[in-house]
């Protein structure tokens, strides 16, 4: 099949979206009763589950720290996310890789110094895969972290952008990153600014870069306002009905 | 019914100064002495979550759940949650069956849908588990294989039935079951034509194509027990399941569920022993569950 | 209907067994009904490994190997059976905070080899020392399309057989320990099952018992 146009000249793109605009994303946190804290999100047509457990005590403990809490995450896809179906490899090098990127991601970001020789594992399963995985998990793998009540200093958020003839295109579905197009894919927190990953493997001329990276922080942005939406609502229902329950309620921040 | 209304009896010792809330005094006491706290509802004949030990969960079956998979289905058995999910492609008969088809089933316990599975290859009891399973598919075909011919000999549809466990609260086979029973029947296959000069298998050009079902030979609806304390407890929930002396699974053809008709098969697996009567019970108590998942048209 | 090698339905097939047949395994039994054999070795109470320890009652671990094939996930579902069952026959409360290693292996099999591995397990484990609550028997059935039952099943009946039965018993045969049903069955055949497998349990039981003599 010959390159798609993935930007047709009145500035729509194959899904029917601007340039500039992200997918629908929508979430939900609380959805797994055994795990700590778990979140439900879809970005578009991506779908991931991610479950937290922990703090709980060190699998092993010759691996655990005495002054910190170790990170421990684990990425799969399910074999229906894709078309095609794909079976399950155990080591699959490129979910390894995926995986110490999330780690070394939210060891920044968690504050791993309150929970000495403790293990936090993160687990995250996409059940449908249409571009931007790892932007999805890690947005996902940050609220089921908040619904868990783990202390981390701000949220993450992810997104990947890239580039077509010098436009920046915000939100990669599958089928624009199949066509080759650069894709970088930036992690932000969004009180500070402060970049925490930031992933490219394609080639991308200089001049675009901070064109395409000033929109990946606009879709940041964005991102972080839905999460925000959705914990603060699941958290005044749930202060809704803890007040249904007993006389005193305590006052929540809203901060 | 709250173990906290009245004064919480002391099995051992308790240093800790007790909670003034009752529902935390309750929560403590299932930490620590899980089988006391069992115990106190089954001498009052309930279990935890208000069931009679002969009750089943409430079933609930969402087909079609997973929009790019050729069948599947999500089943919720209390808060246990197992998803099928079905992916069809063509293969190569086998040569001593050149004109059916292939059914594959995988179940997984991932390490989110429970904090007692730990990440890495699967747990023998999930790998034990998984057989189980595949062992009731395979004794007990639910679809007619002899459907997924596309050409004798040459090309089959082969169906990868792919389970996740999301949420285990025990009796994740029970759920299974029915969603693989569930995925099954919502498969959809388009219809092929296989291609004598090139081999290739190719989707129907006729303009009707209508999408190919799957004949249905059987409905089969597992039952699961657990014996705690020699207290019979139909689907247990994990915290019931792991006081478990022992556990026993009957299968039942939910269209055939009436005395006379066969059972489809029986397990039980260690523990305390059994006698002929108890067993007969939790046979009987299987196919009144065949029924009322029959009459109630989940898994039509 | 008679069967190939002219048995009656229900008529077992000669017993062999053997104990103490491995030199460095701690226990070690070998059953055998006719051609089918299973050899087992008891290694125990061990020292266990911190993350199995259980405080009121030695870990059993259990581990089966076929005389043919890969390992796959169906020793792992025969492993955990056995597991289960021999936990319960077993006073692990005799000996906390230890392992007992428990090793089958197939050296032939036709037909009824759950069986036989249960069995070569009970003489293991007196060959070892280990403290049982009884001693144990299983027994396997089939049931033929046309309604027969078969008593101890070689490979070809249950290749043919509609449904398969295998049950445990001990020395009381107060209940079943281990119940292994599968195939569509009618409870009366099933009822009819547990009956003759509780009665050829006992025959095996005073096989083993002469043996040991």
């Amino acid at each position: 099949m010959g390159r798609l146009e993935l930007l047709s000249p009145e500035g729509l793109r194959v899904d029917g979206r601007r340039a500039n605009e992200l997918r629908k994303v929508s979430a939900k946190t609380g959805v797994l009763a055994q795990a700590d804290g778990s979140a439900y999100l879809e970005m578009g047509n991506t779908k991931v589950l991610a479950a937290v457990y922990g703090p709980r005590e060190c699998r092993m403990r010759s691996q655990a720290l005495h002054d910190r809490a170790i990170i421990n995450v684990e990425f799969t896809q399910a074999t229906f996310s894709r078309i095609e179906r794909r079976p399950t490899r155990k080591f699959d090098r490129k979910n390894m890789e995926v995986q110490l990127q999330i780690r070394d991601t939210f060891e920044a970001v968690v504050d791993t110094t309150i929970y000495p020789r403790s293990q936090i594992d993160i687990y995250l399963q996409i059940m449908q895969a249409d571009g931007g995985q790892v932007q999805a998990c890690i947005n996902a793998a940050t609220l089921a972290l908040i619904n868990a009540g783990v202390a981390m200093r701000d949220y993450v958020v992810a997104c990947t952008v890239g580039n077509v003839d010098g436009t920046p295109l915000l939100d990669l579905n599958h089928i624009e990153e199949s066509q080759g197009t650069p894709e970088i894919t930036l992690a932000t927190l969004p009180r500070s600014g402060n970049v925490v990953l930031i992933q490219m493997e394609s080639r991308l001329h200089m001049d675009k870069l901070e064109k395409t990276l000033q929109l990946a922080n606009d879709g940041c942005a964005q991102i972080h306002e839905r999460l925000d939406e959705v914990v603060r609502k699941e958290l005044r229902d749930l202060v809704h009905k803890v007040g249904q329950h007993s006389n005193t309620v305590r006052g929540v921040s809203t901060a | 019914m709250a173990p906290g209304n009245t004064p919480a009896p002391a099995p051992a010792p308790a240093p800790a100064p007790q909670p003034t809330d009752p529902a935390a005094a309750a929560a403590a006491i299932k930490k620590l002495h899980p089988r006391a706290y069992l115990a106190r509802f089954l001498a009052a004949g309930v279990r935890p979550d208000a069931r009679q030990p002969s009750h089943f969960r409430t079933l609930r079956i969402t087909p079609s759940a997973v929009s790019t998979a050729h069948g599947s289905a999500l089943a919720h058995l209390g808060q246990t949650t197992v998803l099928c999910a079905i992916k069809a492609e063509v293969a190569v008969p086998a040569l001593d069956k050149p004109d059916r088809g292939f059914l594959v089933v995988n179940l997984d316990l991932p390490p989110l849908c429970s904090g007692k599975h730990r990440p890495g290859p699967p747990a023998a009891e999930a790998q034990a588990l998984a057989h189980q399973f595949a062992g009731y598919v395979e004794s007990a075909p639910i679809v007619d294989l002899a459907k997924l011919c596309i050409a004798e000999r040459s090309a089959c549809w082969v169906l990868y039935a792919d389970l996740l466990c999301l949420n285990d609260d025990g009796n994740v086979l029970d759920a299974a079951v029915a969603a693989l029973v569930a995925a099954l029947r919502s498969v959809r296959l388009p219809r092929a034509e296989y291609d004598d000069d090139d081999g290739a298998v190719r989707a129907s050009t006729d303009a009707t194509n209508r999408p190919i079902t799957l004949p249905i030979l059987r409905t089969p609806v597992a039952c699961s027990f657990a014996v705690v304390d020699n207290h019979l407890l139909a689907d247990p929930t994990a915290d019931e399941a792991a006081l478990a002396s022992a556990s026993v699974t009957v299968l039942v053809d939910a269209d055939r569920s009436a005395d006379s008709d066969p059972l489809l098969a029986v397990t039980k697996r260690g523990g305390t022993p059994l006698s002929k009567p108890q067993l007969a019970q939790c046979i009987a108590l299987a196919r009144n569950r065949a029924r009322a998942v029959s009459s109630a048209g989940l898994l039509a | 209907m008679t069967r190939t090698s002219g048995r009656s339905n229900g008529t077992m097939r000669p017993l062999r067994s053997a104990k103490g047949v491995l030199n460095r395994a701690d226990g070690s039994g070998r059953f055998a009904h006719d051609k089918t054999t299973v050899l087992c070795g008891v290694y125990g109470p061990v020292e266990v490994k911190l993350r199995d320890e259980q405080l009121d009652k030695a870990t059993l671990e259990v581990i089966f190997k076929q005389n043919i094939g890969l390992t796959s996930t169906r020793e792992k579902f025969l492993e955990s059976f056995l597991k289960e069952t021999l936990e319960a026959l077993i006073m692990t409360n005799l000996h906390p905070r230890t392992l007992i290693q428990i090793t089958f292996q197939t050296l032939q099999n036709d037909g009824s080899l759950l069986s036989a591995a249960f069995n070569a397990a009970c003489m293991a484990l007196m060959n070892a020392g280990i403290p049982l609550h009884s001693t144990f028997a299983s027994v396997s059935l089939c049931i033929l399309p046309n309604g027969d039952i078969f008593l101890d099943p070689t490979a070809d009946e249950e290749e043919q057989a509609e449904s398969r039965h295998v049950f445990v018993f001990d020395s009381r045969r107060e209940g079943a320990y281990c119940v292994h049903s599968d195939g569509p069955f009618l409870q009366e055949k099933f009822d009819k099952c547990y009956d003759y497998a509780a009665l050829s349990a006992k025959v095996i039981l005073d096989y083993m018992k002469a043996a040991r003599e």
